[in-house]
């Protein structure tokens, strides 16, 4: 049974995964009626079916003498720590004992989605790197159509766990080296090593060890040290050719891996045309979705876009990670994933109830989605405009891979294994710069949508933007980066490259040639860095000027009917260009309304807000009654915040009395303001 | 980002001790100086008005402490500009500064459904510029005590 896998292409490419996936991927979260939807009838490939072959412990050993391995075949075993012993002729375990001939054949045989599960990370990898599942059979096969063995499944498990290794152990090095022999070991660098293990990117086991018992630094550098080097041992296998290749310039197909696949037969081409198409009109109404579908042309200026896939993005919809996923750019930029999952759900929700049942039944194969998708044009088209600023950030990622080095270097090992921020936040500024353009075009429909209050956001303040878009990927991906922190990752890997080439001779060629190729990493990396800041210079200096000037006036215009005190909010953020004439005519009406009985008090205190705000600037005067009419507005707010605080409980509670506090004090209600300190204290 | 502070950034100038856990910080400029915790995280002067942000605490990375500088403008203008979404009253404390609180969400990414947060905005009028102390938090997660004693140990110069 042949094994087709590509050795240390493919470590590097789950080492690329491990963090660049994320990257390059947009899970935008599906609505939980569209995920209950895609739940329905998920065909047969969901590993639930019974009869899942166990492990086979004993029986009759496996005859190497009689039916030797390939050499293939063979690296795969020997990776998976069994060995051969070509003396007695049998294949041994990982604990010594001969393995069963049952149990060779178990793992040679496919794997089967129908009744086992694979390692979510694994799936998306698999299907975004041209395997392909048979749905009928319910295997997967490699690009080349060969079917994908359970050995060759343990065998690329294994690889990413070493890949996700690398990546904790090398960001604990770069923890490390801030940091001298004596110094204790900060609580911080624990609990960092522990949020990385949450997130899948485990220390090796001594390491963790030695990292939780080490009173100083120099204490837990040794082994750290021993396993970082062992591991970028590990990753440099390719010996000789490998090191060559890397310190040779970059090209594709020789030293620099072939382009992903795409599309796998004439079914997904027909269909990603169609995609293709409606992403081409609906980007295309807009300014910035025209400029960016111009910046997809081949070298001779022809149209070259990202080919458009639909494909099982995890095993069942709503799985952990990329069940949830709404669409994939591949790190080379040659084509976006739409979840299969995500586009079922929506078309699903958006027949009537009565024929859902049964449509779901029908469409349980990315085939025949495929084939519905293009009877039902109204339908693909209305799903990609429900996902357009989905669909132009991960083509900006597209974008971004196309035009540098950067991806190509860390791809070739030479840079380090990154997710820089700095293109998250490029591709939301340009996914929010398409929002822009909407808003101009309709305005209701752009303010109805969730994308609304992250525009305003950008527009009030892009450094505060910037920072919750940081923090949002902290949260979520601790090993997430900047280009200023891949710097330092590099010298580290330079560091421990001198350290392995001090062993011999041979390893003192292998990594000064591998120190070569680091060159070709720095240039990527000095170039990408100095290419964002270009860009967020230039956006700062024009694009976002623009925008608040346009955007103020979309809303001021949108609101002064209705809602006059968010109008008047508009004409006093930054960069709007409104007269005073206009701010004191906004300010009259919105205290007319204000005067009005009833309504909704805390959309009443918010507009309170916002005229409070603009008489402190002292532009107008307040009418006479204004005082009276704030102390009401802000009292009926404490008093609604409290009613909320006493139907809830824990830090939900304490945010509602603390809201309270903030309006009974905007109102200089001392009655209330005694009633929350006593609630307070008889909480404690 | 990756460096920490205690051992990275420009610090030791301050003459005091910043107290256990916790680092000294003084940008390039000198324009101010605080004591943060010393194993946050760290971002520096990313645009619009941003001088250094704090991400942590290290076992979640949860919170973040943003330092920003605004020329010309006054606390109800800035309150005015961020006040989308839910925005609190700003209130003025006895020691000089301003404050106000606000709700919103955070964007849509990477599978995690938006989160609400709570962010409290701290602002310190010095002369013609005005600093917005930022503190980011879940809104389900208690407030910790970083940002009050960083907000505290804050002083402008010049």
């Amino acid at each position: 049974m042949p094994l087709r896998f590509a050795g240390p292409l493919l470590a590097a490419l789950f080492a690329a995964s491990a963090r660049a996936h994320p990257g390059h991927v947009h899970l935008r979260p599906l609505p939980q009626e569209q995920v209950q939807a895609a739940q329905q009838d998920m065909g047969r490939c969901v590993g639930r079916e019974p009869g899942a072959p166990a492990r086979v412990a004993a029986g009759e050993p496996y005859d190497l003498k009689k039916s030797p391995l390939a050499a293939e075949e063979r690296a795969a075993w020997e990776k998976l720590d069994y060995r051969a012993d070509e003396k007695a002729g049998r294949l041994l375990n990982p604990d010594g004992s001969p393995v069963p001939a049952a149990e060779v054949e178990r793992l040679r045989a496919p794997f089967d989605a129908a009744k086992e599960e694979l390692d979510a990370n694994l799936w998306a990898w698999l299907v975004t790197s041209g395997y392909r599942l048979d749905e009928k059979a319910c295997r997967f096969k490699d690009p080349s159509g060969a079917p994908f063995t359970r050995l060759a499944g343990l065998t690329f498990a294994l690889e990413m766990k070493k890949a996700f290794e690398h990546s904790a152990l090398e960001d604990l090095r770069a923890g490390l080296s801030k940091l001298k022999p004596g110094d204790p070991v900060p609580d911080g660098l624990r609990e960092r090593a522990a949020l990385l293990e949450k997130q899948g990117l485990a220390l090796p086991p001594a390491v963790k060890k030695a990292l939780q018992g080490a009173a100083k630094a120099g204490d837990v550098t040794g082994p750290a040290d021993d396993a970082y080097a062992a591991s970028t041992r590990l990753f440099d296998q390719a010996g000789w050719h490998g090191a060559l290749s890397a310190a040779s310039p970059a090209i594709r197909g020789l030293t620099e891996a072939a382009k992903l696949p795409t599309y796998a037969d004439d079914p997904e081409r027909r269909l990603g045309a169609a995609l293709t198409g409606d992403i081409a009109a609906v980007l295309g109404e807009t300014p910035s979705g025209r400029e960016l579908l111009g910046r997809f042309k081949d070298k001779s200026g022809k149209p070259d876009m990202p080919a458009v896939l639909m494909l099982k993005l995890s095993q069942r919809a709503g799985d952990a990670g990329y069940g949830q996923a709404g669409a994939v750019a591949s790190p080379d930029g040659g084509h976006l994933t739409l979840n299969f999952w995500a586009v079922r759900g929506a078309a699903l929700t958006a027949v009537p109830e009565a024929e859902r049942k049964a449509l779901a039944k029908r469409l349980s194969t990315p085939e025949a989605l495929g084939d519905w998708l293009l009877a039902h044009p109204e339908a693909r088209r209305a799903f990609v405009r429900e996902v357009d600023t989905t669909v132009f950030h991960e083509l900006t990622h597209c974008w971004q891979a196309r035009r540098g080095r950067f991806e190509v270097e860390m791809l070739r090992g030479n840079a380090p294994q990154v997710n820089p921020l700095e293109k998250e936040h490029e591709a939301y500024r340009a996914q929010l710069m398409y929002f822009h353009d909407k808003l101009k075009a309709d305005p209701a429909g752009a303010i109805a949508s969730p994308e609304f209050q992250t525009y305003q956001a950008l527009l009030a303040d892009y450094g505060q933007y910037k920072e919750s878009i940081t923090r949002t990927y902290m949260t979520t991906f601790p090993g997430s980066s900047d280009f200023k922190t891949a710097a330092e990752l590099q010298k580290e890997r330079r560091r421990i490259s001198e350290r392995l080439g001090r062993s011999d001779w041979a390893e003192w060629g292998r990594q000064a040639l591998r120190r070569v190729g680091f060159q070709w990493g720095d240039a990527a990396l000095r170039s990408a860095a100095e290419d964002s800041r270009a860009r967020e210079q230039a956006f700062e200096a024009a694009d976002l000027p623009r925008m608040r000037r346009e955007g103020t006036g979309v809303l001021v215009g949108h609101f002064a009917k209705d809602r006059p005190a968010f109008a008047l909010a508009a004409a006093r953020m930054r960069g709007a260009e409104t007269t005073k004439e206009q701010r004191v005519a906004l300010f009259e009406q919105a205290v007319a309304e204000l005067r009005k009985p009833g309504g909704d008090a805390e959309r009443r205190a918010q507009d309170m807000g916002h005229l409070a705000g603009y008489l402190n600037e002292r532009e107008t005067d307040g009418p006479a009654d204004f005082s009276a009419l704030q102390r009401k507005v802000y009292t009926d707010a404490a008093n609604l915040y409290l009613a909320r605080a006493d139907k809830a409980e824990g830090a939900e509670r304490a945010r509602w009395v603390e809201w309270a506090e903030a309006y009974a004090k905007g109102a200089d209600d001392k009655a209330l303001l005694a009633d929350i300190a006593r609630r307070r204290e008889k909480a404690k | 980002m990756r460096a920490l502070l205690a051992a990275a950034l420009l610090l030791a100038a301050c003459a005091k001790d910043p107290g256990p856990g916790k680092a000294g910080y003084e940008p390039r400029d000198a324009a101010f100086a605080l004591a943060a915790p010393a194993d946050w995280r760290v971002t520096e002067d990313q645009g619009e008005g941003h001088r250094v942000s704090f991400f942590g605490p290290p076992g979640s990375y949860a919170e973040s402490i943003g330092v920003y500088r605004y020329e010309a403008t006054t606390p109800e203008a800035y309150r005015a500009a961020r006040a989308g979404g839910s925005a609190g009253p700003l209130t003025a404390r006895p020691d000089g500064r301003f404050e106000f609180s606000a709700r919103s969400l955070t964007p849509e990414m990477h599978g995690r459904p938006p989160e609400e947060v709570t962010v409290r905005h701290v602002l310190v009028p010095a002369g013609s510029v005005l600093w917005a102390l930022v503190y980011t938090r879940p809104s389900s997660r208690p407030a910790g005590i970083a940002f009050d004693e960083l907000a505290a140990s804050f002083k402008p110069k010049g």
